[in-house]
């Protein structure tokens, strides 16, 4: 077949893009119609089912993952109150551990930590907002859980010696974390972190103070407080988004 | 690819044209008010969650103050005479809150007649107080003011203004006087604050959380 092929004359050149010349005109100087193609309403269609496949698969596309686009880049929403400076947090020191060991910032940073101003005498508010964090530190991933600290500072140190204050906290999660220090001390910690606290006007044994629960970022600076009546779903998705 | 290119470019653009322009303004989230617990001039507990969900306006000033305070005292008085009528704050409520910076202990005599004498209601404006060592922290270590004592002898400490949302956020703090009237500002601050807290809802904080994202401070 080869050597058939080579033997024979080559075809005349033609130019790939000359236009098919006129059709001759018929006896009556009629154009007739062009021959019909075999080949062209067939790749239209082919065209067509292509475009309206792509369409299908773009739309498709956009169904199934543009949600997780938006969702991936949209900037959290806080449920809690920001703040954009980057000062440190209010220092801890002069407050300790239940198990004595002084806190230092230093000790806090690269975690999350959630701080709350309560306790162990509290009837209403501190365990609610105990046991509140406790399921909310309980939703979060293994991960999550290890760089999420929470300690409940107390404002009632006369009262809540180290151990009172350890089985109070440990009660709601085993990983809380209690921290007392003297009156003073604590009177002024307490009120760099925007809280009060007094003895009730009734004076009784209970103790009036402010139930903001307060978190420090990572990188040690004071990031979100949220009101008490944050919800759990919330508070989890906030401390999710402040989590490196 | 292309279309990629371009949303990006119209992100940019509009992130460019929102820093610039500044459509919507709101006033940094500058840092927590500190927590206090101290009395009012008639003698009533009056602590830092009282002013919770109002907003409040701070100044600090000796009991005995006079014609110091004088000018200080008119610019409360005119501030609070005007935010009803050209701020809109909806229904949270607006508050002026003097810190004395002399202790008053238990007695709060010392406190009606300093607020007497600036003109202090007790409702719209009060006058607070409190032991020495707790006043001291509150205003030094709190509002970050340092307290001292004057050529004759007299307390003082440095002269402005601290704006505190119903958060008990500060979202303001004058320290210093402008080229601007000082009334204005504040009322200015006021209606910017005021904007935030009557529109910041539902989608529309996306756009507040944008703005002070890109810093658009007034």
């Amino acid at each position: 077949m080869t050597a058939l092929r080579t033997s024979a004359p080559p075809p005349p050149p033609t130019p790939e893009r000359a236009p098919a010349p006129p059709p001759a005109p018929g006896p009556a100087g009629e154009v007739p119609p062009p021959a019909p193609s075999r080949h062209r309403p067939r790749s239209a269609a082919l065209r067509h089912s292509q475009a309206l496949m792509g369409v299908i698969l773009a739309v498709l596309a956009l169904v199934v993952v543009g949600p997780r686009v938006v969702a991936r880049f949209q900037p959290h929403l806080y449920a809690g109150t920001v703040l954009q400076s980057d000062r440190p947090a209010p220092s801890l020191e002069g407050l300790t551990f239940t198990s004595g060991e002084p806190v230092t910032m230093q000790a806090l940073e690269g975690d999350v930590t959630l701080v709350f101003f309560g306790y162990t005498n509290c009837p209403d508010v501190c365990p609610t907002t105990m046991a509140a964090l406790g399921r909310t530190v309980a939703g979060l991933s293994p991960g999550e859980r290890e760089r999420v600290r929470v300690l409940m500072v107390s404002v009632d140190p006369a009262r809540d010696d180290a151990s009172t204050l350890e089985r109070y906290v440990t009660s709601f999660d085993p990983t809380f974390e209690g921290v007392r220090g003297p009156d003073d001390v604590t009177n002024r910690i307490a009120s760099l972190y925007g809280v009060y606290f007094a003895p009730d006007d009734a004076g009784g044994s209970t103790i009036d103070h402010s139930a903001s629960l307060i978190g420090i970022g990572p990188d040690g600076a004071l990031r979100v407080v949220w009101p008490p009546n944050v919800t759990e779903q919330a508070l989890a998705s906030d401390v999710r988004a402040l989590l490196p | 690819m292309k279309v990629a290119g371009w949303t990006v470019a119209a992100l940019v653009l509009a992130a460019f044209a929102f820093t610039v322009w500044q459509p919507i303004q709101v006033l940094p989230r500058i840092e927590l008010a500190p927590g206090y617990a101290l009395v009012d001039q008639r003698g009533q507990q009056y602590t830092s969650e009282s002013g919770r969900g109002s907003v409040t306006l701070y100044n600090f000033a000796p009991l005995d103050c006079g014609d110091r305070c004088a000018g200080t005292d008119a610019t409360l008085a005119e501030v609070l005479s005007r935010v009803p009528a050209e701020v809109d704050l909806g229904d949270v409520g607006f508050r002026v809150v003097t810190i004395a910076l002399d202790p008053v202990g238990d007695d709060p005599s010392a406190l009606a007649a300093a607020a007497a004498r600036s003109g202090a209601d007790g409702e719209r404006w009060r006058w607070i107080g409190g032991g020495e060592d707790r006043v001291r922290t509150l205003v030094g270590s709190g509002f970050h003011r340092s307290i001292g004592t004057g050529p004759d002898g007299e307390t003082a400490a440095d002269p402005g203004f601290v704006l505190v949302d119903g958060n008990g956020v500060i979202r303001g703090d004058y320290r210093y006087r402008t080229t601007a009237p000082e009334v204005d500002r504040l009322v200015g601050n006021l209606k910017v604050l005021a904007g935030e807290i009557r529109n910041a809802h539902g989608a529309a904080t996306v756009a507040y959380e944008a703005a002070h994202l890109f810093l658009c401070y007034p």
